[in-house]
């Protein structure tokens, strides 16, 4: 055990959460076991790709590239992400405030992502619905696929009334005190999940779902995109945001130091509120009737996005350089080397670090008008 | 001392106050975004044409496309041609262009979405069904163009080509 289990006396014994501990390790196991089967598909594309078709041996489970590359999107970007993201967002806060959140949402909300999850993998593995993640009409799928998809977007939505619930109850017992970091930063990752997550509801529920059972004979694709786009690209948000409570809440703490600066960690995730919503139709560069000026602020909102990065970068690296002088780091890089590297979940979490700044920078590459035309919209 | 009470009484009335100031700012905040929000999604609508001010590049989507004519002069060095995507293949194609000549191309869909891009150049416009899109493009070496498909469009995506053939054209003017 590391120094870091030494909590403030404000926290509850561990034990005092037991049933919402229960409740979020369910989460987790559904979040892991969805990226075990999405992402063992990926080695079949990788042989794919190599000129190696695998799929004739994997049939009647698998039957094509594009079934295996719908079931690898929707479980790792979806299924995977949200059930983590629900699961630990709602734990990390109850924790942080030593207050019981409301089970019986909590619960709801696991239900209806886990239902929803078992009837996109029954249309996906039917082979009736390979439509890949981003599924624009009016290519179709089966019914399932889009009533399931429906079905983890209410779920993912549940989260947001159990913090504001949570934190006010535990600001009605501290009038004026500061709402505490991981529940600043989870309330306001759900706060911009229900803002950005309109979009796919919106989609699914007025569009596709009416579409797909045959109570409505049409579908604008047009207008689909625009609603997928919304909900679409700010998703990375949520999956990114979590990361940033784990490297802002729990990190500076694991290895034994301090965040330097809350109001930092704050002002980022406000930033990411803001900017992450109005960007999602530069996925939608090359589609008719897109004007000039439009994507010129689409591409600068985008490229703004980069500037909590930005923050988070400074920020959690003086936070490590802070604990790895501390630890008597010297030189230009000995505070690194100085960290508590022996604690997997510290190596992991700088490891992902590390990593995440080439993607954060390959990123802003692609966020570049001229290169979405050529590269096909990967801003 | 009397003093150990009064910087708690400071302090609260401080944080009181300063509280009164931080809800004025979160609700100027949240008008400011309000307007933010209510104008983009404003200039999406107007502009971007979700509803459209003018039905231009919308068409009917039970109509199809008359791409027969194939490539047809509009003028002095321009040519415009039909271009339409369907499961899964281009047409008309294989296309000959003039070399120099501006191409435009009007791009439209009679099933679900395609991507028509033309590699080594920049040429890139979603085809949607019930919309037509159009880009321009001057060819300025002779040879061969791949058109590929690049919106994700059923179990033959990857084998939706085409073809476009750039016919030498006269040698360039010089000036003197």
């Amino acid at each position: 055990m590391s120094a870091t289990t030494a909590q403030p006396a404000a926290l509850p014994l561990p034990d005092s959460l037991a049933s919402q501990r229960r409740v979020m390790l369910a989460y987790l196991v559904w979040g892991f076991s969805a990226l075990m089967i999405g992402a063992a598909i990926g080695p079949l594309q990788a042989l794919n790709y190599g000129g190696f078709n695998a799929y004739h041996w994997l049939r009647p489970v698998l039957q094509t590239y594009y079934q295996g590359l719908t079931i690898h999107g929707v479980l790792n970007a979806y299924i995977f992400t949200f059930f983590i993201t629900c699961g630990l967002l709602v734990y990390l806060p109850a924790r942080e405030l030593g207050l019981a959140p409301n089970m019986l949402l909590w619960r709801l909300c696991f239900g209806l992502m886990a239902a929803g999850t078992v009837l996109l993998l029954y249309a996906m593995f039917d082979n009736s619905s390979s439509v890949l993640w981003t599924f624009y009409p009016p290519l179709k799928g089966s019914p399932w696929f889009y009533l399931g998809m429906t079905l983890v977007v209410i779920g993912s939505l549940l989260p947001l009334p159990i913090l504001l619930d949570l934190r006010s109850r535990w600001k009605a017992l501290r009038p004026g005190a500061l709402t505490p970091l991981v529940t600043y930063m989870s309330t306001t990752t759900m706060l911009m999940w229900f803002l950005a997550g309109g979009g796919a509801f919106i989609e699914l529920v007025f569009q596709l779902d009416p579409w797909s059972l045959g109570l409505t004979d049409t579908v604008d694709p047009i207008v689909a995109r625009t609603l997928f786009w919304w909900t679409g690209h700010p998703i990375v948000y949520f999956w990114l945001m979590p990361a940033y409570v784990s490297w802002y809440g729990l990190l500076p703490k694991q290895i034994g130091g301090k965040l330097v600066s809350d109001p930092m960690a704050r002002l980022t995730f406000a930033l990411l509120l803001v900017f992450s919503l109005p960007v999602g139709s530069h996925h939608q560069f090359q589609d008719p009737g897109f004007s000039p000026i439009w994507r010129g602020i689409l591409t600068a909102l985008t490229l703004s996005v980069a500037l909590p990065s930005l923050i988070t970068a400074f920020t959690i690296g003086l936070s490590l350089e802070f604990t790895g002088r501390l630890r008597g780091g010297r030189g230009l890089f000995g505070w690194f080397t100085a960290l508590p590297w022996r604690n997997p979940s510290v190596a992991a979490q700088v490891l992902a670090m590390l990593t995440f700044i080439f993607g954060g920078a390959g990123g802003i590459v692609n966020g570049s008008w001229q290169l979405d035309n050529l590269v096909h919209n990967t801003t | 001392m009397s003093d150990s009470a009064q910087p708690d009484d400071f302090e609260a009335a401080f944080h009181r106050s300063a509280e009164r100031h931080e809800r004025a700012w979160v609700m100027v905040s949240i008008v400011l975004l309000t307007l933010l929000l209510a104008g983009t999604m404003f200039f999406v609508v107007f502009d971007y044409g979700v509803i459209v001010r003018t039905e231009g590049f919308r068409r009917d989507p039970a109509v199809l496309a008359d791409t027969s004519q194939g490539l047809v002069q509009t003028g002095p060095n321009a040519y415009a041609v039909q271009m339409v995507g369907h499961l899964w293949a281009w047409t008309p194609s294989p296309l000959h262009v003039p070399q120099g000549a501006a191409i435009t191309f009007h791009v439209t869909s009679t099933d679900v979405l395609h991507g028509f891009q033309v590699q080594g150049t920049t040429i890139n416009i979603t085809a949607v069904p019930g919309v037509t899109g159009a880009v321009t493009y001057s060819f300025s070496h002779p040879g061969t163009f791949n058109i590929i498909c690049n919106e994700f469009c059923g179990i033959e995506h990857q084998a939706m080509l085409g073809r476009i053939v750039v016919d030498p054209g006269p040698p360039p003017k010089v000036t003197p």
